[in-house]
C-alpha cells in the first residue's frame, strides 16, 4: 500500500503544493493589501472564501479522480497496475487516500491556518467566529465525492471528448445537487452540517463503488458500465449549465436587451425636474434621442444623475458637475434557515466628506450580520473610504446592535442604530429588474442604490424618491418604461427598449436560434410565467417568452424537441431496447430538448449489444495440429 | 498434471465483429507457447481474455487452472505479465520500479532482479521512459520474471523494438527464461524470433487457430513445391492430397503442403507436368502463406490433420 500511496504521490504532492500556496497566498496576500469583508471570517460567513471553497473542491474532486483513472487508461497502464497481488479496492484505495491528502492540504489546511492567522495578527481577531471556519470545511466535504464522480466517469468506455462532456455535465449537476443540499432548511446549523458531511461520503463511498465496479469493465465496449448512475446528475448538469449560461448570454447579448446595455440610455434629471435620454462622452453628456442620435451638439449642464454601468446605477453626479462617489449597492439576502446560512447584509451608503469639498460624498458600507444562532442582528459601520488593514487599525468598526425591519419583498431593510442616523435601503442582489437608480437625502447620508418597483413605492411614500420608472407591459425583455416624478407621479419619459439597426437585429436572430435549443420544460414554465420573484427560477426560465411574449419560439422549440424525442426513441426501438429505457430516454429528450438529445449521445454512444449466450462454432478453414509427441 | 493454460472454445465479438472464434488451444507445464497472428488477429483479445480484463462472449479460460474471470490476488501473483508494448511508468527510475514491485508483490524477488539489472548493464537510476525500447522491455521482462511466476503472460513483448533492439531483448528473453522451466505464452507477429525460444506455435488467423503444433513438427511435416499443370489454369486443388495452400506464380504454383505420404507423391507427381522436390518453408514463409490475403491465393477446404 505504501508503494502504491507514493506511487500516486509523485504528481499529486506539487500540484498539492501550488494549490495550497495558491489558496492559502490569495487570501493572505489580498487581506494584506486590500482589506476586504466578504474575504474575513468576522461574523458574517465569508461568501467569497465560500465560493472559492465550493468551485475548487468540485473543480480539484472532479478533475483529480478523473485524471488519476484517464491517465492509466491513456497510457495502458491498467493491465501493469492491476495484476499484482493486491485486490482491486486497495489499488483505487490509494488513489482516493492521495487524493483526500491533497483536498487536505489545498482545501482544508489554508482553511485553519488562515483563521489562526487572522484571529492572531487581524486587530479585528476578537470577532473571528470559527463557526465560519467551520462551514469552510464543511463546504470541502464536497470534495471527496466530486473525486468519486470523477473516478466513475473516467471508467466510462468513451473517448476523452465524451468522457469530458459527461465529467462537464455529471459536475455541474452534482454542483447544482450540492447547492440545493445546501440550502436546504433542517433544524439546527449543526444538523444541517452534519446532513452535508453525511451526504457527501455516503456519495463518495457510492461513486467509488461503482468506480470500482467499472474499472476493469470499461475496457470492454460491449459492456456499456454503469453510465445509468450518471444520467441524473448529467440532467441536472443540463439545466445547471446550459440553461443559465444561456441566461447569462441573454444578459450580455444586444438582443432586445441591447437597449438595456448599451443603448439604455443614460437618463438624467436636470434640475428644472426635464427628464432627458442623454449619453456620455469625454466631452460632455449629451441628449439623445430613443434611437440614441444625438439631439444636440451641447453637453448637458446641470444635471443630476447619472448612470455609467451596464447593471447597476453607480454613480452620483453633483449638479455642478463633479462626480460625488461611485457606489456600488450590495446586499445579500440574509437566511433565517438552514445549516450554512449567515450571510449578511452589506449595504453601501454615500457619506458626507468634511475633508474634500470637491467630493461631498464619500462610500462607506455597513454590515448587517444575522447572528442565526443567537437570533439577533448586529450592524457593524465600516467607512471604506479607509479600506486597508493597516488604516483600518486607526478606525475600528462599531459593532452596533440595531433594530431592523425587514420587508423582504420590497427588499427594503430598514435598521436604526443606537445613533439613529443610519437607515440603509437593501436590495435582493439577482432580483430583476434594476431599471433605474435614486438618490434620496437621509439625515446626513444620501442613499444611491438599484430600485425596485416596491421598494421605490416605499421609499416614494416616505417622501424620499426624486424619480420612480415604471415597467409597462407584459414583455420583460423588451419593456417599455415611465420615468415618472417620485412626488407627483407625473410621467416624466418613456422609454421603449428593443432592438435597432441591422446589429441588434442580427444578434437577436442568433439568440433566438440559440433560445430554441433550451429546454422545453422550462420554456413552457417560462411561458406561464407572468413575472418572476425567484431569482433562482428565474435564472432557468426563458426570458424570450416569458408570459407567451414570443409563441412562434415556443412553438419551435416544443416541435423541435418532439423530433428529438421521436428519433431517440426510433432509434432505441431499431437496437431492439426495452420499452422501459426507450420512454425513458423519449421523456429526457422531449424534457430537455437539444440537450437532451446530446446526452442520449453521450450515454448510448454503443448498439445494444447483448453478448451471445450461444457461441457461433468455429469455422476454421485449414488446422494443423500436432500433440508435440 | 494440469495445463496451466487453457482456452476452452472462446468466442468474443467486439460491436458485432467477431474477433475470436472458438480459440481453444493449451499450454502445456513448461512449455513456451507463441501465439502469432498478424495485427487485428486476436492475439491481445485472447491475452486479455486470459487474464480475466475482458469476459468472453463463449466459452472459458483458465490459468493454473483457476478461471480466468474468478483470478484474485493471490493468483494473479503467480502469474507473470508483460503487457503489450512492455508499459510501465515512465517517469519512475530503475530502482523505483523496483521499490514499487517490492512494496507491491509479496513475492517479488529483488535480489534476481538486481542481479540481472546489473548483469545486463541496465542503469538503475536513469527514468524508464529515458532507456531505449529494448532496455524498457527487458525491464519489463525482469520485473515479470522476479515476481517468481509459475506462468508467464507476454502480451507482443517486442512490439515496436527495431531489429536491434529485438534481438538484444530476445537474447535477453533467452536467457532469463532458458533455466526456468516455467511455462510461457507470448505472442508476437515476429517469426524469426519465435522459432529460436518457442517450444510450441499457434498461428490465429480471422479469429481461428489455423496451427498448434510444435515447431519441429512443422518442419517436419510441411514443405513447400513448385509445380506446372496442363489443361484449365485452376487444377482442382481440393482433389490433390495435403495440399494447405496454393499460391499462383508466373508458369506454374507453390503449394503448400503438409504430410505428403508416399501416395500423396505419385498423385502430385501424376498431376503435374513439372514438381520441384520438397523444400522446408522457414516459420516466417508458412506464416505468411498461412495468413496473407493475395488475390492468387486459393484457400483449401479440408479436414484437420
Amino acid at each position: 500500500m505504501k508503494a502504491l500511496v507514493r506511487k500516486e504521490l509523485y504528481v499529486v504532492w506539487i500540484l498539492a503544493i501550488v494549490g495550497f500556496f495558491n489558496i492559502s497566498g490569495n487570501w493572505f496576500v489580498r487581506q494584506l493589501v486590500e482589506w476586504d469583508l466578504d474575504d474575513s471570517l468576522y461574523a458574517p460567513a465569508p461568501r467569497s472564501m465560500s465560493i472559492a471553497i465550493f468551485v475548487m473542491s468540485l473543480i480539484a474532486g472532479t478533475v483529480l479522480g478523473y485524471v488519476q483513472v484517464a491517465v492509466e487508461r491513456g497510457n495502458n497502464t491498467v493491465s501493469y497496475l492491476v495484476h499484482r497481488d493486491l485486490a482491486l479496492p486497495r489499488i483505487l484505495g490509494a488513489k482516493t487516500l492521495v487524493a483526500w491528502m491533497f483536498f487536505a492540504v489545498v482545501l482544508v489546511v489554508p482553511v485553519l491556518l488562515y483563521g489562526v492567522w487572522e484571529s492572531t495578527f487581524s486587530p479585528l481577531g476578537a470577532l473571528v467566529r470559527w463557526e465560519r471556519v467551520l462551514e469552510l470545511l464543511v463546504l470541502a466535504a464536497l470534495a471527496p465525492s466530486a473525486h468519486g464522480l470523477g473516478m466513475l466517469v473516467g471508467t466510462l468506455r468513451q473517448s476523452i471528448a465524451g468522457q469530458v462532456f459527461i465529467l462537464v455535465l455529471a459536475a455541474c449537476g452534482f454542483a447544482a445537487f450540492s447547492l440545493t443540499l445546501l440550502s436546504l432548511p433542517v433544524g439546527s446549523p449543526a444538523l444541517g452540517r452534519s446532513i452535508v458531511v453525511g451526504v457527501h461520503f455516503a456519495l463518495a463511498w457510492g461513486f467509488l463503488r461503482l468506480a470500482r465496479a467499472n474499472f476493469l469493465r470499461g475496457g470492454d465496449p460491449d459492456r456499456v458500465p454503469e453510465p445509468k448512475a450518471l444520467i441524473p446528475l448529467a440532467v441536472l448538469g443540463v439545466v445547471f449549465v446550459v440553461l443559465p449560461a444561456h441566461a447569462l448570454l441573454s444578459m450580455v447579448e444586444p438582443l432586445t436587451r441591447r437597449g438595456r446595455v448599451t443603448g439604455w440610455p443614460t437618463i438624467a434629471r436636470h434640475e428644472s425636474g426635464r427628464i432627458a435620454r442623454v449619453v456620455r462622452t469625454e466631452a460632455g453628456a449629451f441628449e439623445v434621442d430613443a434611437d440614441r442620435r444625438r439631439l444636440s451638439s451641447e453637453p448637458l449642464r446641470d444635471f443630476h444623475l447619472d448612470r455609467v454601468k451596464d447593471t447597476a446605477w453607480t454613480r452620483v453626479w453633483s449638479p455642478d458637475g463633479h462626480e460625488w462617489t461611485d457606489l456600488e449597492p450590495r446586499a445579500h439576502t440574509p437566511r433565517s434557515g438552514g445549516g450554512l446560512a449567515t450571510a449578511p447584509y452589506w449595504i453601501s451608503i454615500a457619506q458626507a466628506n468634511l475633508t474634500d469639498p470637491r467630493r461631498p460624498l464619500v462610500e462607506a458600507s455597513v454590515a448587517l450580520y444575522w447572528d442565526v444562532e443567537a437570533g439577533v442582528v448586529h450592524a457593524a459601520y465600516l467607512p471604506t473610504a479607509v479600506p486597508h488593514l493597516r488604516t483600518f487599525e486607526h478606525a475600528l468598526p462599531e459593532s452596533l446592535p440595531v433594530e431592523v425591519e425587514l420587508d423582504l419583498d420590497a427588499g427594503v431593510a430598514l435598521a436604526e442604530s443606537l445613533e439613529g442616523i443610519a437607515d440603509f435601503t437593501a436590495w435582493e442582489a439577482d432580483a430583476e429588474p434594476h431599471y433605474l437608480a435614486y438618490a434620496a437625502r437621509v439625515g446626513r447620508f444620501l442613499r444611491v442604490a438599484e430600485s425596485t418597483e416596491g421598494a421605490v413605492g416605499l421609499e416614494a411614500a416616505r417622501g424620499l424618491v426624486e424619480v420612480r420608472p415604471v415597467v409597462t407591459g407584459s414583455d420583460r425583455l423588451a419593456p417599455a418604461v415611465e420615468i415618472r416624478d417620485g412626488r407627483t407621479d407625473e410621467v416624466l419619459l418613456v422609454h421603449r427598449y428593443g432592438p435597432r439597426g441591422w446589429w441588434e437585429w442580427g444578434w437577436t436572430g442568433v439568440v433566438t436560434a440559440i433560445a430554441v435549443a433550451k429546454a422545453p420544460v422550462v420554456v413552457l414554465a417560462s411561458a406561464f410565467e407572468g413575472d418572476v420573484h425567484d431569482p433562482s427560477f428565474g435564472m432557468m426560465s426563458e426570458p424570450m417568452v416569458r408570459g407567451f411574449a414570443r409563441p412562434e419560439l415556443l412553438l419551435a422549440n416544443l416541435a423541435l424537441a418532439a423530433g428529438l424525442a421521436f428519433a431517440v426513441t426510433r432509434t432505441l426501438r431499431r437496437r431492439g431496447a426495452s420499452n422501459a429505457r426507450v420512454a425513458g430516454w423519449g421523456a429526457v429528450t422531449l424534457l430537455l430538448g437539444p440537450w437532451g438529445g446530446l446526452l442520449f449521445l453521450s450515454f448510448e454512444p454503443l448498439p445494444t449489444v447483448t453478448p451471445e449466450t450461444a457461441p457461433r462454432p468455429a469455422a476454421p478453414r485449414l488446422l494443423i495440429q500436432s500433440n508435440g509427441a | 498434471m494440469t495445463n496451466p493454460i487453457r482456452f476452452r472454445d472462446v468466442h468474443r465479438s467486439f460491436r458485432g465483429k467477431e474477433v475470436l472464434r472458438g480459440l481453444d488451444f493449451a499450454v502445456k507445464p513448461g512449455e513456451i507457447y507463441a501465439l502469432l497472428g498478424r495485427n487485428g488477429a486476436g492475439k491481445t483479445t485472447a491475452m486479455r481474455i486470459l487474464l480475466g480484463f475482458l469476459q468472453p462472449m463463449g466459452g472459458s479460460s483458465s490459468v493454473l487452472g483457476v478461471d480466468s474471470l474468478a483470478l484474485g490476488p493471490e493468483d494473479r501473483a503467480r502469474i507473470g505479465l508483460v503487457t503489450e508494448g512492455h508499459k510501465l511508468y515512465g517517469w519512475m527510475k530503475v530502482r523505483e520500479v523496483l521499490d514499487f514491485e517490492d512494496g507491491t508483490r509479496s513475492r517479488f524477488n529483488r535480489a534476481y532482479a538486481e542481479h540481472h539489472l546489473r548483469r545486463l548493464e541496465l542503469p538503475f537510476d536513469r527514468p524508464v521512459n529515458k532507456l531505449s525500447r529494448g532496455q524498457q522491455a527487458t525491464v519489463a521482462l525482469l520485473v515479470a520474471m522476479a515476481g517468481e511466476p509459475e506462468v508467464l503472460v507476454m502480451d507482443d513483448p517486442a512490439m515496436g523494438l527495431d531489429p536491434v533492439m529485438r534481438r538484444e531483448f530476445l537474447e535477453a528473453m533467452i536467457d532469463l527464461l532458458g533455466q526456468e522451466g516455467k511455462s510461457v505464452l507470448f505472442s508476437s507477429h515476429i517469426l524469426t524470433d519465435v522459432e529460436r525460444i518457442a517450444d510450441r506455435v499457434g498461428i490465429l488467423h480471422e479469429g481461428s487457430l489455423i496451427v498448434d503444433a510444435t515447431v519441429e513438427d512443422l518442419r517436419r511435416r510441411v514443405q513447400r513445391r513448385f509445380a506446372r499443370f496442363d489443361g484449365p489454369s485452376k487444377p482442382a486443388f481440393h482433389d490433390l492430397p495435403g495440399v494447405l495452400r496454393v499460391q499462383l506464380r508466373r508458369g506454374g504454383f507453390d503449394l503448400l503442403l503438409v504430410d505428403v505420404d508416399d501416395a500423396d507423391e505419385r498423385v502430385l507427381r501424376e498431376r503435374a507436368t513439372q514438381l520441384s522436390d520438397p523444400a522446408v518453408p522457414t516459420l516466417e514463409d508458412l506464416f505468411v502463406d498461412l495468413t496473407s490475403r493475395t488475390a492468387e491465393v486459393a484457400l483449401v477446404e479440408g479436414e484437420g490433420f
